[in-house]
């Protein structure tokens, strides 16, 4: 009896395990509400995974616009964040969401969320990025030939350096 | 399953964001403190209302630390006339939220504007489910504050909800630091105007406000700016007059009255009182079914004890602000003297959230309200003397406005964490010993000899050479030949003389080598010592001398090397016992053998992280003991750094390198490997709000450099969750010997309210392939 016991619990378990390892990683965000013109903001969510994360990313657009770019998010210990360029006082609004890839490529992003450009004041909580050396090291990667070869200009270029899509 | 590679084509997988187990749907809406998400609850399977403070007022522990007390206080309140809160938790940044009941309908401020008018038996029956909300919460000792049409909801099915209980100071106290719309003032009380303290009946002239409004389509105390309105609800009696005429309303009117007394004694009680007199006028005057049955489905508790009072709310400053529909306010905080305004910063205390957090438990007894600290002036009632109270009020607030900007200059900006260098511990004692200071032995010069001629010429040649060979048996026996032949050869004297000596010295360096061979340095030494005295042109007491020197030399590293091994071994058996004792709570003893192990080896790490581990759970222990508090106090400790390296075992026996099953590598114990990942976290015991970081560093106690590879591995474990980071690159490529280097900075987190278990792992690789694993746990 005891003999059929252990393969049997393996048999339980195995199936158990291998579905968790095989799961996505699973994204929490809060998501934010707007921001103010012409400073870099900051956003954050927790990743929890089985297996290691390989990367997340930031993918970001102009409200109207056709293309996304991304910025990657930089692991703080628990939750993952990335600096996006300030928007230009013209832009209404910014588009975002946030994707995660594991170490065996399982994706995982949120839904499309949308971050209204407001005057301060009028926006109570901006997000705004307080580190100095993030808000200057803005990477932003396009990802569509079609963006060129500069950002795009409903955001403030000041301290960003984008990579055009190959 | 691939990356896809087109984020600009449309996910199928397109999942939510999330905050704990709710899924956000859409946002509903925001507050003062945050935003409001109509969220799915994945477990229960049913939509939500999620209120969750924003981060940057979470930051503040005071304003984050009342929202939460609020927030438990009013989820312990269950009744049909108040909204329910389903649950309290903490996003992963550290921001609160409520999942509250998702309410279908409007709010009383849209109603009342909306076609069909409510009929006046609608509105009061509305007033008294209000009523019958707040007498429960007012049992609890909870008071609204904020009570206004804004935050009465009416339901589809015409069910009354009260809102925003105990969130409404949260915000008020958060806007203080922004500057922005509080709430309205038309429903304040006098006293909360005046700073006074606030009780429920607070809540009751807020109601009655309300109710005046609903009779009379406008509100009681309305004017143009804000310190008319003041004046108004601390001085002027409301205009009645614009109270519809008829029996109903003249029924109404004594009600009215009372609620809207100033005198806090004149007033309604309590809500039940209030109540009671509300259902008595709808028993006499309501004619509709739907308002009968309504007052048989209403059930007032009567209340079991007087409404608790919230603490006293001094120093109330009114600073007019843009309006919502009403005039509105922000409240500054207590002043340094009385009546005197200041400029308001982030989670400074206000006139009315400063009682926030203690709510009082039933049956406790009714304070009676101090004298308000910033007496409210009373003045003749003529519209005119207005205007000063308005200018003064304009100038306070630019000084405020000033006071706050210059406080806000003196707010640095928040540091960016500073660049770790590698810090060296202090260095141990040289552990080589140094090469003798004194240069070496060197031959003095050897006598010469002048040319010698003459039939004794070739002997005394032969006399010199063998001198020079330092054959000085032979030197001497053909010095005495040439003297035999011929005696008054001067040379031949000379060398004889030398030689004999040089035989002197020979005896000496053969007793002195022999005595090198038995081991006695001091005897052979001294012989050759006396060698050199004697010849010390004599190459081979030269040589002695070297190689004496060198024995010792040797026989000071052979001693050194003991006194190192017997060091370690001291050192291992003192952080035994240390550990031990650590562990048996000796925190006392413990430091005391970690003290120790550091006058041995000031910069041992293990034995600095121990003595800094176990100091720690003395305080917290010392704490405990003082506070006799039999909490669990948890703080992060440190495991035991396993290591595994990849070296060759051997040679592999040719022929089976690539045979499968033969791993030509062999992994070494920890204990052969130099390298210790420690960490350094503050606080050592955090508590929920509390920021903390970590800082994990690579000790290397061998004597070689570790070259790190270009990447580590960081997961972080929170509630059996793993938060697992990409490949990191270490801030330290190489550590030296003897150093200990910082390989990753955590940023500052916020802990979590309701963490139960917490553990950072980390795994670093060399380039030599060697693996060292260690966790930082929250115990």
């Amino acid at each position: 009896m005891k003999q059929m016991l252990v393969p049997a619990l393996v048999l339980l378990i195995l199936p158990a395990a291998l579905a968790r390892a095989d799961e996505p990683p699973v994204v929490e965000h809060q998501p934010a509400v707007c921001t103010v013109p012409e400073k870099p903001f900051s956003l954050c969510a927790a990743i929890s995974a089985e297996r290691n994360v390989a990367t997340a990313r930031l993918y970001f657009r102009r409200a109207g616009e056709e293309y996304y770019a991304f910025v990657s998010m930089a692991f703080t210990g628990v939750t993952y964040c990335g600096t996006l360029p300030g928007p230009r006082e013209k832009t209404k609004a910014i588009e975002y969401y946030i994707q995660a890839v594991d170490d065996a490529y399982q994706p995982q992003r949120t839904s499309t969320f949308r971050v209204e450009v407001k005057p301060e004041g009028v926006c109570e909580f901006p997000p705004l990025e307080k580190d100095k050396a993030k808000a200057a090291a803005i990477r932003v990667v396009a990802t569509d030939h079609k963006q060129g070869r500069r950002l795009d200009d409903g955001f403030d270029p000041t301290g960003v350096t984008f990579v055009p899509h190959p | 399953m691939a990356e896809p590679t087109d984020p600009n084509k449309p996910v199928l997988k397109d999942l939510t964001g999330r905050i704990g187990k709710y899924e956000i749907v859409r946002p509903l809406g925001k507050g003062a403190m945050g935003q409001v998400f109509v969220a799915h609850d994945v477990k229960l399977d049913r939509d939500v209302a999620l209120k969750v403070m924003a981060a940057q007022i979470a930051d503040d522990p005071e304003l984050k630390g009342r929202f939460e007390r609020e927030a438990k206080a009013v989820g312990k309140m269950a009744h049909p006339n108040l909204v329910t809160v389903f649950d309290f938790d903490y996003h992963t940044d550290g921001s609160p939220y409520i999942a509250m009941e998702l309410l279908k309908g409007q709010d009383l401020q849209k109603r009342m504007r909306q076609p069909p008018p409510l009929t006046l038996e609608e509105k009061v029956g509305i007033i008294v489910r209000v009523l019958n909300g707040l007498n429960h919460a007012h049992q609890a000792g909870i008071v609204h504050r904020d009570i206004k049409p804004a935050n009465i909801f009416i339901q589809d099915d015409g069910s009354v909800k009260i809102m925003d209980f105990g969130v409404a100071h949260v915000s008020a106290a958060s806007m203080t630091g922004t500057g922005n719309v509080i709430g309205t003032a038309d429903y304040m009380s006098p006293e909360q105007v005046q700073g006074k303290r606030v009780d429920g009946r607070s809540d009751l002239f807020a109601v009655g406000c309300m109710l005046f409004e609903l009779a009379a389509g406008r509100r009681p105390f309305h004017a143009d700016n804000l310190m008319a309105i003041f004046y108004k609800i601390t001085h002027d009696e409301a205009n009645f007059d614009l109270i519809p005429q008829g029996a109903d309303h003249d029924a109404l009117m004594p009600i009215l009255k009372k609620a809207l007394a100033k005198n806090l004694e004149d007033r309604y009680q309590t809500a039940y009182e209030f109540a009671v007199d509300l259902r008595e006028w709808l028993k006499a005057n309501a004619t509709s079914a739907s308002t009968q049955n309504v007052l048989e489905a209403l059930v007032l508790e009567a209340p079991t004890h007087a409404p608790a009072p919230l603490t006293e709310a001094p120093g109330a400053t009114v600073v007019p602000e843009g309006a919502e529909y009403g005039a509105t306010v922000d409240i500054g905080r207590r002043g340094p003297r009385k009546g005197k305004l200041t400029p308001t910063r982030p989670g400074a205390r206000t006139a009315v959230d400063a009682g926030l957090g203690a709510t009082v438990r039933p049956g406790a007894t009714r304070l009676v309200p101090a004298p308000a600290r910033v007496p409210a002036r009373p003045r003749p009632a003529p519209k005119a003397s207005v205007l000063p109270w308005v200018a003064m009020a304009l100038a306070l607030v630019a000084v405020g406005v000033a006071g706050w900007l210059a406080w806000r200059s003196l707010q640095a900006p928040p540091s960016p964490p500073a660049t770790l260098a590698a810090a060296p511990v202090p260095t141990p004692p040289p552990t080589t010993v140094a090469t003798p200071s004194a240069p070496p032995v060197t031959a003095a010069p050897a006598p010469t000899f002048e040319e010698a001629a003459g039939k004794a010429g070739a002997q005394v040649r032969a006399a010199s050479a063998a001198f020079r060979a330092g054959s000085y048996d032979r030197s001497v026996a053909a010095a005495q030949q040439a003297l035999r032949d011929d005696p008054e050869n001067e040379t031949a004297k000379k060398i004889l003389a030398q030689a004999m000596v040089g035989q002197k010295a020979a005896a000496q360096v053969r007793a002195a080598d022999a005595a090198l061979a038995r081991g006695d340095l001091a005897g052979a030494d001294a012989g050759a010592a006396e060698a050199l005295r004697i010849a010390p042109w004599d190459p081979g007491a030269v040589e002695l001398s070297r190689r004496i020197d060198a024995a010792k030399l040797q026989a000071q590293r052979d001693a050194e090397a003991r006194g190192q091994r017997d060091r370690a071994a001291k050192i291992t058996t003192l952080l035994t016992q240390a550990d031990a004792k650590a562990a048996a709570k000796e925190y006392g003893a413990a430091i005391g053998l970690y003290d120790q192990v550091l006058e041995l080896e000031p910069g041992n790490a293990t034995a600095l992280q121990g003595k800094s581990n176990a100091r720690t759970q003395q305080t917290l222990a010392e704490a405990n003991v003082g506070s006799r508090s039999v909490a669990v106090v948890h703080s992060f400790v440190p495991g035991k750094t396993e290591a595994r390296g990849t070296r060759a075992a051997g040679p592999v026996p040719p022929g089976f390198e690539e045979s499968a099953g033969v791993n030509p590598k062999i992994g070494e114990t920890a204990a052969e490997l130099p390298g210790r990942i420690l960490f350094e976290a503050s606080p050592a015991a955090p508590k929920a709000g509390d920021h903390y970081k970590v800082v994990v560093f690579l000790s290397n106690e061998g004597s070689q450099p570790i070259q790190l590879a270009s990447t580590m591995t960081v997961v972080t474990i929170v509630d059996g969750k793993r938060y697992p980071g990409p490949p990191l690159t270490p801030s330290t490529t190489t550590v030296a010997p003897g150093q200990k280097a910082p390989v990753y900075l955590m940023p500052e987190q916020i802990w979590k309210e309701g963490t139960e278990s917490w553990t950072m792992e980390i795994a670093l690789r060399t380039t030599k392939g060697d693996t060292y694993t260690n966790a930082l746990s929250w115990k």
